[in-house]
């Protein structure tokens, strides 16, 4: 079935008649990446629960920045981006971002 | 919509028109009430547009509205740990982000738009001519 998500991420950055410059970038890279941050962030939450425990019982309920990042899911911020990263996908051919001042132009395309 | 279908019906029984005139015209009818608002029942397809416009430059920025909703969550989620000192410092200023819903603005932004501009600010300047900033959602 034809599949209407974007494979490629293309900034294009011209500066006149001949310099035009476009770096494509696959986005199957980060999609895979992500997938593998992913089983590396169950571990690290793991890793993070057992250190929340030992400080909480060093630190015995202070409330401080330890205490604030400590409670932070490394799972779900993985969970977002991806969630993010597909949302920006699935619209196919697509210009996020497009800027022109005279003859400097750059496009940001999902292709 | 009900009173424009009482309308050609209205217009058949009076012999105005014929049946099939009428049944193409309801046909129109509910093509033209689909192609009203095709993107605000699909928020997948909506985007929050920035246009910049003036003399000497262009600036275009088109952000979806399902991506902002998914990054609100990633806001919500930073907004927990911004530091004490700096929230407390916030607040002596009157400013509470952690009251800031952000799902509710994008579902607010979803339902209070069809193709009204958020932002629509026109200037002229003799430096820079005339610029033209819009932020609407299409």
């Amino acid at each position: 079935m034809w599949n209407k998500q974007s494979n490629l991420l293309l900034i294009k950055i011209s500066t006149g008649r001949i310099t035009k410059l476009v770096i494509p970038f696959p986005l199957i890279v980060i999609d895979i990446t992500l997938d593998a941050l992913a089983d590396l962030a169950w571990v690290i939450d793991k890793i993070l629960l057992l250190w929340r425990r030992k400080s909480n019982q060093c630190y015995n309920g202070y409330k401080g920045h330890h205490y604030q990042w400590a409670n932070l899911s490394i799972m779900d911020l993985v969970t977002t981006l991806r969630l993010s990263f597909k949302e920006l996908r699935r619209r196919g051919r697509w210009t996020m971002v497009a800027v022109e001042t005279g003859q400097f132009k750059v496009f940001v395309d999902f292709y | 919509m009900q009173n424009e279908k009482e309308q050609i019906l209205q217009m058949i029984e009076k012999g105005t028109i014929t049946a099939s005139e009428g049944m193409e015209l309801l046909e129109a009818l509910k093509d033209n009430n689909n192609a009203e608002y095709p993107v605000n029942t699909k928020l997948t397809d909506r985007c929050l547009r920035v246009r910049v416009d003036n003399a000497k430059s262009k600036v275009n920025v088109n952000i979806p509205l399902s991506l902002l909703r998914v990054t609100s969550k990633l806001v919500n989620m930073g907004m927990k740990y911004i530091p004490d000192e700096a929230r407390s410092e916030m607040e002596k200023k009157g400013i509470d982000l952690t009251s800031i819903d952000l799902d509710e603005l994008v579902e607010l932004i979803d339902q209070g738009l069809v193709d009204g501009k958020l932002v629509d600010v026109d200037t002229e300047d003799e430096e820079s001519g005339r610029t033209r900033v819009e932020v609407y959602v299409e």
